[in-house]
């Protein structure tokens, strides 16, 4: 904290007297408004700042309050899974997944038996790891242009756009899919786009070096994240907060490893977990690295998935037009490139849930900013929050 | 159009593959002497440049169209590949996104309008400085999108508060729509239809184009 | 420890505030008697076999016209009319509002669901703000949505909606707002639009 109370030597005493007087200073209370050049979103940060040095951090969010479980109450199952997309937009395959997962076994639970095609597992993990990869290089884009690196961005939107072209060749759509279907997967994947992937899968490592190249290792990067923002296991825990943010922690927790849903105990892949190798563990850096090491695992699951691909056979269960789930209530979750993404849905043997709940991840990541941002300065704010990757979306729902 | 005596028919150029590429702003900035410019011009023989000074003024206007970062959903991710490498923004003039309000001219409302937000939206329509222009992005701006039913917080569209020059239709639309609707600003701006090129299959010369 | 064991245990230790409980390897459920549910939120963070560090999410729900049969039959909510304005709400609502917690242990693996009822006319809870800090914003939300009073959280007030939002959306006898101060918040329809 800044000496307030000693005078200004350097000047020269006007009065007599003058010069042993203390300056006053007070709490300055600054608004990180909801429109800022930041990408992330409308979320308002009401910040209390002692010159630079933060004191409290209150995030204000609800900017983009959509409504969407009041509208989970209106509309059939199928008909909200186009809602799901729109919750977290970057990586809406993995909203798909988790909500049509969680009504699948919640159709499970009330005794309707389907199984759900190899195929169309198969299908769904590829396409799934492929978001996760295209979520990913947007936090690692826009984490540059928060830090102030112009480069990086484009660069991965170029690997998005490579990425969203294999999504409209499978399903027509580059942003909100709704390709997941309960029951399975949609459409079949058309040949092209499995030429595709290989093509991707061929030439994503070495984009992978250059992004290393860009910011992982660069200095200034690294000045501006090593040690900046520090969250611990233990904090994490109590705060709830999942995914990288849990991970760089250095919990090793992931719901494919640990909880462990569709087909994912078949495929070979770690869980990077931070360890604090330029900085502490639990900072910024560590986050961006797992998210880093992430994309290099996610494009492992997809190579073998694609090895194992099995013959072109069904891509979604027999399902009634009329989906009536039998009364129960369930609380399934799935890991969403952004933690654990959960679905809470009661039923009353109606063809409309009766209560959809979302447990969104970047809810409670953001959460943490409360506890991490004390006592930063403005500019480690602004990292600390670029590295929780939030998406305003699935916060407000 | 083709009646309209005023309109110059410039040189037409054309690339390898057989596109028409520069246009009549193009044609004007390429010139070394006053005698070209005028050729461009007027192709009539009296060499003066007449101008009128509205429209160069429009022409100004809407070859820089500097834009404000406002992005609230998702349509502001295809705002961003709108801006990106592959859709540029920046080769219609458009690419100078600003954070404040007060160094732009438009406001492209991507995503939807809430309750608790839309204040914030007349509050920063408000501070833009004269001329300004709104597009509204996708469906959510255009009238409540998939949240016209049961969205109790949202705002039916972003035209209850603000006037809306050009609708840009989609959920999101492509970032190709979003430029389509970024010259449909641009021809509102110039009082007329502007050239648009003719559309190639890519399939047709993606041979020729070197690996 | 198996579900059976925690049951037993709470038993044990609670035996009239423990209401209901259902197995499963999924999702064990445990019915509380509302005013004890801050001490047993207390024991199962505490107990050491049972370590219920982790708690997931908190959801509220609105039980008023469940259909226990079991065939779906719940009252619509809000009417829309033809031109896409919203019919007002008539009948009262008379059901349960409920609060859902769902929990798990990080050393163990155990997960369980802790279930409240309580009434519509007076809708208060302790909140478990102290215990898990997740549940600090989660009851923030819930209170946002239902109106359910979290007696002691250190910072209640509205997280999603704008602070001076009057009615509790989630309700199933909501009415849909037409305005919020100068926003309008009807929808017109295209048609009439174009007359104007």
């Amino acid at each position: 904290m800044n000496d307030t109370s000693a005078p200004l030597r350097h000047l020269p005493a006007t009065r007599e007297g003058d010069a042993a007087k203390p300056i006053k200073s007070e709490l300055l209370h600054i608004n990180m408004g909801p429109q800022h050049p930041s990408t992330h979103g409308v979320l308002r940060l009401f910040i209390t700042t002692d010159g630079e040095v933060v004191h409290n951090v209150t995030p204000y969010i609800g900017y983009l309050h959509r409504c969407a479980e009041k509208i989970a109450e209106g509309n059939s199952y199928h008909q909200y899974i186009v809602y799901t997309d729109r919750m977290d937009y970057l990586a809406a395959m993995n909203c798909n997944w988790g909500y049509c997962l969680a009504v699948e076994e919640l159709l499970r639970a009330g005794g309707m038996e389907f199984e759900i095609p190899e195929y169309a597992e198969y299908i769904r993990v590829i396409i799934g790891e492929l978001n996760r990869i295209a979520s990913h290089l947007i936090a690692f884009g826009t984490y540059g242009l928060d830090i102030g690196a112009m480069t990086p961005f484009f660069h991965a939107l170029r690997e998005r756009e490579a990425i969203l072209n294999i999504f409209e060749k499978v399903c027509g759509a580059r942003l909100m899919y709704s390709y997941y279907d309960i029951g399975g997967v949609k459409w079949d994947l058309p040949d092209d786009a499995l030429e595709e992937i290989k093509i991707f899968l061929d030439l994503f490592p070495d984009k992978l070096k250059e992004y290393d190249e860009l910011l992982t290792g660069n200095k200034i990067f690294v000045e501006r994240t090593a040690n900046v923002g520090v969250v611990d296991a233990a904090t994490c825990q109590d705060y709830g907060c999942t995914g990288p943010v849990l991970r760089g922690a250095g919990v090793s927790w992931d719901l494919r490893r640990n909880d462990t849903y569709s087909i994912y105990d078949r495929f070979d892949f770690d869980i990077p977990v931070g360890k604090g190798l330029v900085g502490t563990v639990g900072d910024c850096w560590d986050r961006y690295w797992v998210r880093m090491q992430e994309m290099e695992q996610s494009s492992r699951i997809i190579q073998q998935a694609v090895e194992r691909l099995p013959a072109r056979g069904e891509c979604m269960a027999e399902m009634p037009k009329n989906l009536k789930a039998a009364p129960g209530e369930l609380y399934t979750r799935t890991e969403s490139p952004k933690g654990e993404l959960g679905f809470y849905i009661v039923s009353d043997g109606g063809p409309v849930p009766f209560r959809c709940k979302t447990r969104s991840p970047a809810f409670h990541n953001l959460h943490v900013i409360v506890k991490a941002g004390q006592g930063q300065m403005i500019s480690d704010l602004c990292a600390t929050i670029g590295s929780l990757d939030l998406v305003l979306g699935e916060i407000d729902r | 159009m083709a009646d309209n005596k005023d309109r110059f028919e410039p040189e037409v150029a054309y690339n390898v593959v057989g596109d028409r590429i520069g246009d009549d702003r193009e044609q004007m900035l390429h010139f070394d002497t006053l005698e070209d410019l005028a050729k461009v011009a007027r192709p009539a023989p009296d060499n003066v440049v007449l101008a009128k000074v509205d429209d160069f003024f429009r022409w100004a206007q809407l070859s820089s169209i500097w834009p404000m970062t406002f992005g609230l959903a998702c349509c502001a991710i295809e705002m961003m590949s709108a801006a990106g490498t592959r859709y540029d923004m920046d080769r219609f003039g458009a690419g100078a996104m600003r954070g404040t309000p007060r160094q732009t001219d438009l406001m492209i409302v991507s995503g939807t309008v809430t309750a608790k937000m839309a204040t914030r939206i007349k509050r920063l329509y408000d501070q833009m400085p004269e001329p300004k222009w709104v597009i509204a992005m996708g469906s959510c701006a255009i009238g409540g999108g998939p949240y016209f039913k049961y969205g109790y917080h949202v705002v039916k569209g972003v035209d209850m508060m603000v006037p809306v020059d050009v609708y840009v239709p989609g959920c999101p639309p492509r970032p190709e729509v979003l430029l389509d609707g970024l010259l449909r600003l641009q021809d509102k701006i110039r009082g007329k239809r502007g050239k648009r090129y003719k559309p190639k299959w890519v399939s047709d010369y993606i041979d020729s184009i070197p690996r | 420890m198996t579900e059976q064991d925690i049951h037993q245990r709470l038993l044990a230790e609670f035996e009239e505030a423990i209401l209901d409980f259902e197995g499963g390897e999924k999702q064990p459920a445990i019915a509380v008697e509302p005013l004890r549910l801050r001490d047993v939120a207390l024991y199962l963070r505490d107990q050491q076999d049972l370590a219920f560090d982790r708690c997931l999410v908190i959801s509220g729900v609105d039980w008023e016209g469940f259909d226990e049969s079991g065939k779906g039959k719940h009252r619509e909510i809000n009417r829309y009319e033809e031109d896409g304005t919203v019919g007002p709400v008539e009948e009262a609502a008379t059901g349960d509002l409920g609060v859902v917690y769902f929990l798990e242990s990080s050393r163990h693996g155990h997960r369980l669901k802790l279930s409240v009822r309580i009434p519509r006319e007076s809708p208060r809870v302790d909140s478990l703000a102290s215990v898990w800090t997740t549940a600090d914003w989660g009851e923030r939300e819930t209170y946002d949505f239902y109106g359910i009073d979290f007696l002691g959280h250190p910072d209640q007030r509205r997280i999603l909606l704008p602070e001076d939002w009057e009615g509790w959306p989630l309700r199933k006898d909501y009415q849909m707002p037409s305005r919020y101060h100068d926003v309008p918040l009807e929808g017109m329809p295209y048609a009439v639009r174009e007359e104007r």
